[in-house]
């Protein structure tokens, strides 16, 4: 377990400020929305919205959600906060492997008697271990402020399904980085890569909800299979696409292990 | 000039895949121009129904909103985006590279000064985002002369397309600061992913919320189309803030740079 602790110790910081983003992000965007709601007259405005094309609405931010309800405001903060997670889990994953041959330490750790698996699942557990304590940061922030403002029923089961959509945005991205990290030989590129792949995936799903037309390539991107107006309307995940994320996932990280057990190290 | 050769052509096989991303999205954006201006009279018509308070609170107009530049103006956020990590990266990239790559003692025992080699890596920079911008900016004139059918203002198009040079500009000094203090730097990616991705999130918010103070703290809300199309010009007032901010990065990057004690590689 020493890789664990060590990498446990040396992601702290890393982990500290990506935490305080996150609930800095969910705790401004909340207050904002109070000082929103007061100031339009309130639920004239959504009606209206209702009725707007869609592709204007898209080009808002705002497609399918009512933002002067409060469970429509947590659905357009989601994508921010969907947005934070992927890239910090994307980065964490592809760091946190290729690290050892960007640092020139690989001759250093590979040398001592640990098998490679045995380095990779230690690595791979500390790094989910923090995504893992980010996630219930995150839930415990989106709870309490969602909560700490809501006046109607209770919103705290659907705040909850749209954070489960989060945590699998952050499996997948996570399992990309890392496998990125376990294929390439140039330690730079893995970084690149993943956040190519996130990046795109996001690009894409603004692309769709603009022209109905590209409504096929939406299996393509997780951002509109776990859109929040998608999740809101049908109040769960689609089951679907949860079994085909957790496989990629799953496939992602068997493939990891098969070729950083047999490809050279960066030295 | 040998650092500035050196850093153009190390950079210049990335540049020409962000080139390749940049224009690909504004072609592939403004292609469906024609499919979305289909429907123009219908949604016109529509609009034409609802208060003008409404279409105010939303900065909605609709004279503006269904011509090809203002259909443009939506993507332009997302361009600005990449166009802003391929900056950042180049402004970081360029001066962290040396002690990432633990070439520092080699280049540094050089008979160049630490001023002429910052300086030479700066044009390097600028030089590749100018060649970006050019390309950026002919191809979306290109694809809006291909796919708008109606005439267009070649100036007021230009001027928006330009932005991307001085958004990039702002987030090259920023990149360039942040190399200079962060002591070590490994990837870059790590330190210009949530910066500009922090900014941008900032820039949606003041969107949904119409905060206009929040527009003063991100670059990703200087420039404005709509405000370029009624004016033919920039908001000078933003325009001034996204130059002098580029000057104070750059200037602090020197100073830093220059009395920077940079590590020996063992």
């Amino acid at each position: 377990m020493n890789v664990y602790f060590r990498e446990i110790k040396s992601h702290w910081k890393g982990f500290l400020g990506w935490s305080a983003a996150i609930a800095f992000t969910i705790v401004s965007g909340m207050v904002k929305f109070q000082g929103y709601n007061t100031a339009s007259g309130k639920s004239s405005i959504g009606e209206l919205l209702k009725t707007f094309p869609k592709p204007i609405l898209a080009i808002f931010g705002m497609s399918g959600l009512d933002v002067t309800k409060m469970i429509g405001y947590v659905g357009i903060m989601y994508l921010y906060i969907v947005l934070i997670a992927a890239i910090y889990a994307a980065l964490a994953g592809a760091e946190i492997i290729s690290k050892e041959e960007l640092d020139k330490t690989s001759e250093f750790l590979y040398p001592k008697p640990v098998s490679r698996s045995r380095v990779l699942t230690e690595k791979i557990l500390a790094a989910v271990t923090y995504q893992l304590l980010f996630f219930v940061v995150a839930v415990i922030t989106n709870i309490w402020i969602v909560d700490y403002y809501n006046t109607g029923d209770s919103l705290t089961p659907q705040v909850m399904t749209l954070m489960w959509g989060v945590l699998l945005f952050q499996l997948v991205s996570f399992s990309f980085g890392v496998f990125f990290a376990g294929i390439f030989k140039n330690p730079k590129l893995p970084t690149a890569a993943v956040t190519t792949v996130v990046v795109s995936s996001y690009l894409l799903s603004v692309f769709i909800d603009i022209n109905a037309s590209l409504d096929f390539l939406k299996p393509l991107t997780p951002f509109q299979y776990f859109g929040a107006p998608k999740i809101i309307a049908e109040s769960q995940l689609d089951p679907i696409y949860v079994v085909m994320v957790l496989a990629i996932s799953a496939l992602l990280f068997a493939l990891t292990y098969y070729f950083y057990n047999n490809r050279d190290l960066t030295i | 000039m040998n650092i500035y050769f050196q850093e153009v052509k190390n950079y210049f096989r990335v540049t020409l895949i962000w080139i390749a991303a940049l224009s690909l999205m504004s072609f592939g954006f403004l292609s469906m121009f024609g499919s979305f201006s289909g429907d123009v009279e219908n949604m016109k018509h529509l609009l034409a129904g609802y208060p003008p308070q409404v279409l105010s609170a939303l900065n909605l107009q609709v004279g503006i909103f269904f011509t090809a530049i203002g259909f443009f103006a939506y993507i332009l956020t997302f361009i600005w985006l990449v166009g802003a990590m391929q900056a950042m990266n180049l402004g970081m990239g360029v001066l962290s590279k040396e002690i990432a790559g633990k070439t520092a003692d080699f280049l540094l025992t050089k008979p160049v000064t630490r001023f002429s080699m910052l300086t030479q890596k700066l044009f390097a920079t600028l030089t590749l985002l100018v060649i970006t911008n050019i390309c950026f900016v002919a191809v979306t004139m290109f694809s809006v002369n291909m796919f708008s059918k109606d005439p267009f203002d070649g100036y007021i198009l230009f001027l928006s397309a330009l932005t991307l040079f001085l958004v990039q500009l702002i987030f090259l000094s920023l990149g360039f600061v942040l190399a200079t203090l962060i002591p070590k730097i490994k990837t870059v990616l790590t330190y210009t992913l949530p910066s500009v991705f922090g900014l941008f999130i900032l820039g949606l918010f003041g969107n949904v919320l119409g905060n206009e103070e929040v527009y003063y703290f991100t670059p990703f809300k200087y420039f404005d189309v709509s405000y370029i199309i009624r004016n033919s010009s920039y908001q000078s007032k933003y325009l001034w803030l996204a130059l002098g901010l580029t000057l104070v990065g750059i200037i602090i990057g020197y100073v830093a740079f220059i009395n920077k004690d940079i590590e020996a590689a063992n």
